[in-house]
C-alpha cells in the first residue's frame, strides 16, 4: 500500500508546488502538471496491478492519540482507483495547453492546488476503511471541488453553480454522516467492517440514508439540480474529472455501503432500478433540450449515472433472489459502465473544452462544421458519441449489451423482480434510444453543417497535450469495444471483491459472452473496414467536388437554413413536455416589415422547479415567522429567562 | 501563584488608564505576551494556589485559559494595527478595560470556589460592558445597556442557583468546601431536588451568558456593536468563560447520579440555540451579526455535545477550542471588512476576493473551518457530535441536529459568498497590513495544526477535564 | 433573637413589596429599594447564627452599601439629570397590585410545599425572599422607565441575598464582600449607562432602546 501513499503524496507535492510557484506561471504549470500526471501514474499501475493480482492491503495511522485513520484496498476499491488514476492522469496532461490561456498566474496556480487535493482526496475515498478516514477525504473532496467549480467566479452563473454545489455536498454528507452515526450507533467502533447481526430495518435505513447523501453526489435524480450548474462551470478538464470519475464516488460509495450491510431484501434492488430508470431517462431528455454543449454532457452524466444504477440495481435483485448469473452480469455491466463512462465522457468534456478554447463559446447553435477544421478532436468526439450512445462495437454498447442480458435473465424470477426487470430493460431501451438522438444532435449541430458564427468560422486546434489526451481516450473507447474480453477482467475483480458468494457459477457465462462480444466486434470491425476499402477502390479515379454542407442546389444557401440544435430536439422534446416544461419566449412578428425578432426557448427541470416551492420555501417560511423572537424589546427578552426557568422548575 | 495569572493584566489595566496612547498599546500586547507566558507556566508545573481555598487549576480550566491567553495575544498584535487605523476618542479607556477583561477572564478560569466563580463571570460582564460602547453611538448605547443588564438578571439566576447547590448540601449534611472540585466528590450525599434545581438556575444564568437560546438575545447586539478585537474576545472566549460553569456543574449532576437529567436539558437547549441560530442566518443583513448568530450555533453545539455524554463530550470540547480559534480569526477578519467598505451591510460589500485578497483569505477559510469542513477541527468535533447523538439513540434531536446545521451551512454560505464574490463597486480605505492579517492566519493555522494532530500534554488535560462526565469511548 | 422580630421586619418587607408594585414615582421606589436592602442586611443579625466581630463589621458594610449606598447612587443619577419622575408601567397598577397579592400568596404557599429545615422557624423568610425576586423580574419586564428596571434588578440581588445568608452558611464573609463588590460596580455601571441614555435620548423611556432588532 505505501506505493499507493507515494503517489498520493507525489500529487500533493504537486499541489503545493503549485501554489509555491504560482507567481512563475510557466515554470509553475510545468512542474505541476508533471507531478500530477507522475503521481497519476504511479497510482494507475498500482492499482491495476493489485486489481490484477486480488491482492488486498491496508494501512492504519494514528490520528489525535486516540484515533485511527485506516485505509484499505481491495478489488473494488482498485478498479476504481484505476478509473480515478487513468482519467485524472490523462487530464492532468491535457490541462498543461488548457491553461495556457489563463491571464492571472495565481488563479492557475490555486486552481492546481485544488485540483491536486481533489485528486489525492478522492483516491483517499476510495480507499477508506473507517469512519473518520471517509468523511475527511470525502469533505476535503467536495471542499476542494467547490474551489474549482468557482474558479470564473467572475460570473454570476457560476457562483449561484458553486453555491447549489456546495449546499447539496454538505447536506449530502450530512446524510452519509448520519448513515455511518447508525453504523457506529450499533457497531460501537469506527471501522467500516461488515455488520452482519444488525436488525433488518436499521440496515435499511441506513442503505437509505446512503442511498441520498451518496446519490446526491453521483446526481442521481433528483438530487441531481446542482450538476448541471457546476460541471460546465468548471474548467474543461475538471469538468471531464467532476463527471468522469468524481460522481462516481456516489456510485461507489452505494456498492460499499450496501456489501458492508449484508442485505436480503429485494428493496435495495427495487430503489437502485427506479431511481436508475428516472435519472437515466429524464437526465437524457433534458440534456436533448440543451443550448448549451457544456450543460447537454453534465446532463447526459446524470443519464448514464442511471445506467450504472439499474445495473447495479439488476444485480442487487440478482443476489436478493439468489440468481448469481443476473446479479454477476448486472454488477460487471454496472461497473463496465462506470469505467466506460469514465472514459467517453471525459473525451467529450474534453473535446467540449477543445471547442470552447478556441471558439470562446458553449452554445451549440453557435457553433457548425467544426469537424473541417478541428480533425482530430472532431474524430474523437465522433468516437466518444458514438460510445456513449451505446453503439457497437463501442465501448458503451458491451457495458449496456451486460446489463440487459442480466435484466432478461430476471425475466424468469416472480412478480416484483420480474416487473423490475421489464422496467430496467424498457428505461434501458428508451435511453439508449434518447442518447443517440442527443449525440446525433451535439455532432450534427456543432461539428458538422456550416459555421454558424464568425467564432466557429475560424477555429482550428492547438495544443499538443489537448489533443494527446483525447487521442488516447478514444482509442481506449475503441479498444476495449473491440476486445471486452480482456478488459472484463477488470470489473470481474471488482465484483469477485463484493464478496457476495457468486464466484465460480456468476462468472462463467459473462466470460463467455465477452469472448462472444469480442469475436462478433472484431468481425463488424472487419466488415466496416472491408466495406471503407471496397468504397475508396470504387470511388478511385473519380472526380469528388466538395461543396457548402445542406447546400442542396441553392444558389444563396445560408447557414441560417440548417437545422438548430432545438429544432432537432423539438419532436422528441413535445413528447415529454410533462416532464421536462418549455418556456419560451417569442414576440410576434409585426407590421409589413417586421423588425428583428427573436425565438428563445428553456427547458426546464422538474427537479429544480419544483425543490424551491416544495423545500426551500417552506423552510424559508417557517423560519421567516420565527424571526420575531429577536424583536429589540427588553422587557420580553427578560421574559425569555424567567420563561426558561420556570418551565425547568416543572421537570424536577 | 495562581493568582498572577489575573492579577498581572488587573495592574496592567489600571494602569493603562494613565498611560498615553503609545505606552497603551505597548503595554497591550506586552501584557498579551506575558500572560500567555504565565498560561504555559501553570500549564507545565499545575501549581498549588496561594487561596487555594478559592483558586486551584483544574484540567479544564486550563484549556480555557490557555485558549484565551494565545487568543488575547493575537488579538492585541492585531488591536494595535486595529487602533492605527481607526481611532478612538479614549484609547485608554479601551486598552484598559481590555486588560481588565483578560483579567477577570483568567480569574473565571483559575475559580474553583463556586461563589468566587460567579463573582469573576459578573466581573467579566462589567469589565467587558465599556468595551461594547467604545464607539459611543446610540446603538452601542443601546446594545450595552441591554448587555449589562440581560446578563446581570441571568447571572443573578446562577447566584441564586448557587445558592440552591449550597443549600442542597445543607440537606444532605454535607460538610465540604464550598468548590466545583470538593463538591463532585461529594455529589452522591447532596440533596437531588435542590441538585436539581440549583442545575436549572446555573444553567439558565450562565447560560444567558454563554448565548444559549432563548437567553442569548444580548448577544448579536453586542458583538456586532463592539469593535473587531473586542468582538473577538467576545466571541472567543467569554463565551466559554460561561460555558465552563456550566461544564463544572453538569460535572457535580453527573457525579450525583443526576446525569441524564442535566444531560438532557443540556441537548434541549442546545437545539433551541442551533435552532434560534438558523432563524437569523438565513436571511442576515449584517456580517457581523451574521457571526454573533453563529456563535450562537456552536454554542448549541457545545451545549448538545455536552449534553449527550461518552464521545459527544470529547466533541463538545474539541469544537469549544476550535470555535474560540476560528471564530475569533473571524470577527477580526470581519473587523477588517468593516474598515475596508465602512459598512455593516452585507449588501454594500463583496468582491471581497479581488478588493481585499489576504482578508478574503482569512475570512473564506474561517467560513469553511466554521461550517465544518476539514482541516479545520470543528469538522473533527460535530462529526463525534453526531456519531455520539446517534450512539446515545436520540435519534430525533440527531435528525433536528443535522437538517438545522444544513440549513445554517446554506444560509450561511450564500451570505459568505456575496460578500467574498459579488461584483462591488466599492472603494477600499484599507491597506491590508500583516498586523492586519496575521493574527487570522496564525490562528487558522493552529486550527489546522491541532486538527492534524493534538499535542498530548493538551490530549491528555482534555481526557482528564471529560472523565468524570463519560467522556470514555 | 426571637422569631418574632425577625418575622414582624419581614411582613414590613412584604408590606413594602407591595407598595412597590403599585408605586409610580421613582424616589419612593428608590426608597422602598433602601429600606429592603437595610432590611435584608439585618436580618443575618437576627437569624441566630453566631455572631464575630469580623459578621458584626461585615453586616455594618452590607447595610451602608445595601441600604444607603446603592439607593443614594440611583437618587444622584436621577436628580443630575432630571429625569422624569414617572415609572411608565407596561402593566397597570392596580394589576400590578393583584399580581403583588397573588405573588405572596403563592410565595407562601410554596415555601409550606419545600418545608427547607434550616429556616424553617422562620415562616416568612423564603415567602419575603421569593417575593424580592420576583417583585424584582416584575418591574423589570413590566416598567419601560429604565431607572425602575435597575431598581427591580436591585430587589432581585436583595432577595437572593436574603435566600442565600439565612439558609445557607457555608460563604465566607470575604466572598460575600465580593459578590457585594460585584453587585455595586453593576449598579455604577448601570447608573452610568442611564446618565448617557439620558444624554443620548432626552429620556430614559427603553422604547428609545429598540432600534437593534431583526
Amino acid at each position: 500500500m505505501s506505493q499507493f501513499f507515494i503517489s498520493i503524496l507525489i500529487i500533493l507535492t504537486g499541489g503545493f508546488f503549485s501554489i509555491c510557484f504560482a507567481r512563475q506561471a510557466k515554470s509553475g504549470r510545468i512542474i505541476t502538471a508533471f507531478l500530477l500526471s507522475i503521481g497519476c501514474l504511479l497510482g494507475l499501475i498500482n492499482a491495476s496491478s493489485a486489481l490484477i493480482h486480488s491482492v488486498t492491503a491496508a494501512r492504519s495511522f494514528e490520528y489525535l492519540t486516540l484515533f485511527s485513520l485506516s485505509f484499505k484496498m481491495d478489488g473494488l476499491s482498485a478498479f476504481f482507483l484505476v478509473a480515478v488514476f487513468g482519467i485524472c492522469l490523462l487530464s492532468s496532461v491535457y490541462s498543461f495547453h488548457y491553461m495556457a490561456h489563463e491571464k492571472k498566474p495565481v488563479r492557475i496556480g490555486v486552481n492546481y492546488f485544488f485540483f491536486s487535493v481533489l485528486i489525492a482526496s478522492m483516491a483517499l475515498v476510495i480507499t477508506a476503511s473507517n469512519i473518520l478516514a471517509f468523511m475527511l477525504s470525502w469533505e476535503a473532496m467536495s471542499l476542494s471541488s467547490f474551489f474549482l467549480v468557482i474558479y470564473n467566479h467572475e460570473a454570476s452563473d457560476n457562483r449561484k453553480a458553486g453555491y447549489l454545489y456546495f449546499v447539496f455536498s454538505h447536506v449530502g454528507a450530512m446524510f452519509i454522516l448520519a448513515a455511518f452515526a447508525l453504523i457506529y450507533a450499533h457497531t460501537g467502533n469506527f471501522a467500516l467492517g461488515p455488520m452482519t447481526r444488525m436488525p433488518e430495518t436499521m440496515k435499511i435505513l441506513i442503505f437509505l440514508f446512503s442511498f441520498i447523501g451518496f446519490g446526491s453526489k453521483a446526481g442521481v435524480f433528483p438530487f441531481h439540480v446542482w450538476l448541471p450548474f457546476a460541471h460546465p462551470a468548471a474548467p474543461s478538464h475538471i469538468s471531464a474529472v467532476m463527471s468522469g470519475v468524481m460522481i462516481k464516488t456516489g456510485i461507489y460509495g452505494m456498492i460499499r455501503i450496501y456489501t458492508l450491510l449484508d442485505l436480503h431484501t429485494p428493496l435495495p434492488g427495487m430503489v437502485m432500478i427506479i431511481a436508475g430508470a428516472v435519472s437515466g431517462i429524464l437526465g437524457v431528455v433534458y440534456a436533448l433540450g440543451q443550448h448549451d454543449l457544456k450543460r447537454l454532457l453534465a446532463y447526459s452524466s446524470v443519464e448514464n449515472i442511471g445506467i450504472i444504477l439499474i445495473g447495479m440495481g439488476i444485480g442487487m435483485t440478482g443476489v436478493s433472489s439468489g440468481n448469481p448469473a443476473m446479479a454477476v452480469l448486472g454488477f460487471t455491466g454496472g461497473f463496465l459502465h462506470v469505467l466506460n463512462h469514465a472514459v467517453f465522457k471525459s473525451l467529450l468534456f474534453m473535446g467540449a473544452g477543445m471547442v470552447l478554447h478556441q471558439t470562446g463559446t458553449r452554445s451549440i447553435d453557435a457553433l457548425g462544421g467544426l469537424l473541417k477544421r478541428m480533425k482530430i478532436t472532431g474524430t474523437a468526439v465522433i468516437i466518444g458519441s458514438l460510445a456513449i450512445s451505446g453503439l457497437p462495437p463501442l465501448n458503451g454498447f458491451v457495458g449496456e449489451f451486460l446489463i440487459y442480458l442480466g435484466g432478461f435473465k430476471g425475466l424468469a424470477l416472480e412478480t416484483s423482480d420480474f416487473i423490475m426487470s421489464i422496467v430496467a430493460i424498457i428505461s434501458l431501451a428508451v435511453i439508449g434510444g434518447l442518447a443517440l438522438a442527443c449525440f446525433t444532435k451535439v455532432v450534427g449541430v456543432v461539428f458538422q453543417g456550416e459555421p454558424r458564427t464568425r467564432a466557429a468560422e475560424k477555429a482550428t486546434e492547438k495544443g499538443a497535450t489537448m489533443l494527446v489526451s483525447m487521442v488516447v481516450l478514444a482509442a481506449a473507447c475503441v479498444l476495449i469495444g473491440l476486445f471486452p474480453g480482456v478488459i472484463i477482467l477488470l470489473p470481474l475483480r471488482a465484483v469477485a471483491a463484493l464478496g457476495l458468494g457468486l464466484e465460480p457459477t456468476g462468472f462463467q457465462p459473462v466470460m463467455t459472452i465477452a469472448g462472444n462480444l469480442s469475436f462478433a466486434a472484431v468481425v463488424f470491425f472487419a466488415v466496416v473496414i472491408l466495406v471503407a476499402l471496397i468504397r475508396s477502390f470504387f470511388y478511385r479515379n473519380k472526380p469528388i467536388a466538395a461543396s457548402g454542407t445542406w447546400g442542396c442546389g441553392f444558389t444563396q444557401p445560408t447557414v441560417k437554413m440548417q437545422y438548430t440544435g432545438s429544432s432537432y430536439a423539438s419532436f422528441i422534446l413535445d413528447f415529454f413536455r410533462p416532464v421536462a416544461p418549455l418556456s419560451e419566449e417569442h414576440p410576434a412578428i409585426q407590421g409589413r416589415f417586421p423588425v428583428k425578432t427573436h425565438y428563445k426557448s428553456h427547458i426546464n427541470d422538474i427537479a429544480g422547479l419544483h425543490m424551491n416551492k416544495l423545500v426551500v420555501d417552506p423552510i424559508l417560511l417557517v423560519f421567516e415567522k420565527l424571526r420575531w423572537i429577536q424583536h429589540g424589546d427588553i422587557h420580553l427578552y427578560i421574559g425569555y429567562i424567567l420563561l426558561a426557568i420556570v418551565l425547568l422548575l416543572f421537570f424536577i | 501563584m495562581v493568582e498572577l495569572i489575573f492579577l498581572t493584566p488587573l495592574v496592567a489595566g489600571i494602569l493603562a488608564f494613565f498611560l498615553p496612547k503609545s505606552l497603551g498599546r505597548w503595554l497591550l500586547v506586552g501584557t498579551g505576551a506575558l500572560h500567555l507566558i504565565l498560561s504555559l507556566f501553570l500549564w507545565n508545573n499545575r501549581p498549588e494556589a496561594v487561596f487555594n481555598r478559592y483558586f486551584s487549576v483544574t484540567p479544564e480550566g486550563l484549556l480555557s485559559l490557555l485558549v484565551i491567553s494565545f487568543l488575547f495575544f493575537l488579538i492585541s498584535i492585531y488591536a494595535v494595527s486595529y487602533l492605527k487605523e481607526r481611532e478612538l476618542q479614549a484609547e485608554n479607556v479601551f486598552t484598559g478595560f481590555m486588560l481588565l477583561f483578560l483579567s477577570t477572564m483568567s480569574m473565571v478560569t483559575v475559580s474553583d470556589h463556586i461563589m468566587v466563580f460567579w463573582i469573576a463571570i459578573e466581573a467579566t460582564t462589567l469589565a467587558s460592558a465599556p468595551l461594547i460602547y467604545t464607539h459611543r453611538s446610540s446603538a452601542s448605547l443601546e446594545a450595552t445597556w441591554k448587555y449589562v443588564l440581560i446578563c446581570s438578571v441571568g447571572i443573578a439566576m446562577a447566584l441564586l442557583g448557587s445558592v440552591l447547590i449550597t443549600l442542597s448540601m445543607d440537606i444532605g449534611n454535607v460538610n465540604a468546601v464550598l468548590s466545583f472540585s470538593a463538591i463532585t466528590g461529594v455529589a452522591g450525599k447532596l440533596d437531588p431536588f435542590w441538585l436539581k434545581a440549583g442545575f436549572i438556575f446555573i444553567l439558565v444564568g450562565y447560560g444567558t451568558k454563554m448565548g444559549l437560546a432563548p437567553m442569548h438575545t444580548w448577544l448579536p447586539d453586542a458583538h456586532s456593536e463592539a469593535p473587531g478585537p473586542a468582538s473577538a474576545l467576545f466571541s472567543g472566549v467569554l463565551l466559554n468563560c460561561a460555558y465552563l460553569g456550566i461544564f463544572k456543574t453538569n460535572k457535580i449532576m453527573h457525579a450525583a447520579g443526576l446525569g441524564d437529567f442535566s444531560g438532557i436539558i443540556l441537548m434541549v437547549f442546545g437545539l433551541m440555540s442551533i435552532l434560534a441560530a438558523a432563524t437569523f442566518i438565513i436571511r442576515q443583513n449584517e456580517y457581523k451579526r451574521m457571526l454573533a448568530y453563529s456563535s450562537i450555533e456552536n454554542m448549541g453545539i457545545i451545549a448538545f455535545g455536552t449534553g449527550i455524554g461518552g464521545i459527544g463530550v470529547y466533541g463538545a470540547v474539541i469544537c469549544m477550542i476550535h470555535h474560540s480559534l476560528i471564530k475569533s480569526s473571524l470577527f477580526l477578519s470581519a473587523g477588517n471588512i468593516l474598515l475596508g467598505y465602512g459598512n455593516r451591510l452585507i449588501k454594500n460589500t463583496g468582491g471581497l476576493i479581488t478588493l481585499m485578497p489576504k482578508t478574503f483569505l482569512a475570512f473564506f477559510a474561517g467560513f469553511a473551518g466554521i461550517s465544518g469542513f476539514p482541516p479545520f477541527g470543528i469538522f473533527i468535533g460535530e462529526l463525534f457530535i453526531i456519531l455520539g447523538a446517534f450512539r446515545g439513540k436520540h435519534y430525533a434531536m440527531a435528525g433536528i441536529f443535522i437538517l438545522s446545521l444544513c440549513v445554517i451551512f446554506a444560509g450561511f454560505a450564500n451570505q459568505v459568498m456575496k460578500i467574498s464574490f459579488d461584483h462591488s463597486k466599492a472603494t477600499i480605505r484599507l491597506k491590508e497590513k500583516p498586523g492586519l492579517v496575521w493574527p487570522q492566519y496564525v490562528l487558522l493555522l493552529t486550527s489546522l495544526a491541532l486538527c492534524i494532530s493534538i499535542p498530548d500534554t493538551v490530549h491528555q488535560t482534555i481526557i482528564d477535564a471529560i472523565s468524570a462526565i463519560g467522556g470514555g469511548f | 433573637m426571637s422569631i418574632l422580630q425577625v418575622d414582624t421586619i419581614l411582613t414590613l418587607v412584604l408590606l413594602s413589596v407591595l407598595f412597590s408594585f403599585g408605586s409610580s414615582r421613582l424616589p419612593r421606589l428608590i426608597s422602598v429599594v433602601g429600606f429592603q436592602g437595610i432590611v435584608v442586611s439585618l436580618v443575618p443579625l437576627f437569624v441566630g447564627h453566631d455572631m464575630t466581630a469580623g459578621g458584626i463589621v461585615f453586616t455594618l458594610a452590607t447595610l451602608a452599601i445595601r441600604g444607603i449606598i446603592i439607593p443614594m447612587s440611583i437618587y444622584k443619577a436621577i436628580n443630575r439629570v432630571n429625569i422624569k419622575r414617572e415609572v411608565e408601567p407596561i402593566v397597570g397598577y392596580h394589576a400590578s397590585i393583584i399580581c403583588g397579592l397573588l405573588l405572596i400568596v403563592a410565595a407562601t404557599w410554596i415555601s409550606r410545599q419545600l418545608n427547607i429545615p434550616a429556616i424553617k422557624d422562620y415562616t416568612l423568610l423564603f415567602p419575603t425572599a421569593m417575593a424580592l425576586l420576583v417583585t424584582g423580574m416584575f418591574l423589570l419586564m413590566a416598567r419601560r422607565n429604565a431607572i425602575a428596571m435597575v431598581l427591580g434588578y436591585i430587589m432581585m440581588e436583595n432577595g437572593i441575598y436574603l435566600l442565600g445568608t439565612t439558609i445557607s452558611v457555608r460563604a465566607r464573609h470575604i466572598v460575600e464582600f465580593g459578590i457585594l463588590l460585584d453587585i455595586l460596580a453593576g449598579v455604577m455601571i448601570m447608573a452610568v449607562i442611564l446618565q448617557n441614555i439620558k444624554q443620548t435620548f432626552d429620556d430614559v423611556d427603553t422604547a428609545h432602546l429598540r432600534s437593534l432588532k431583526e
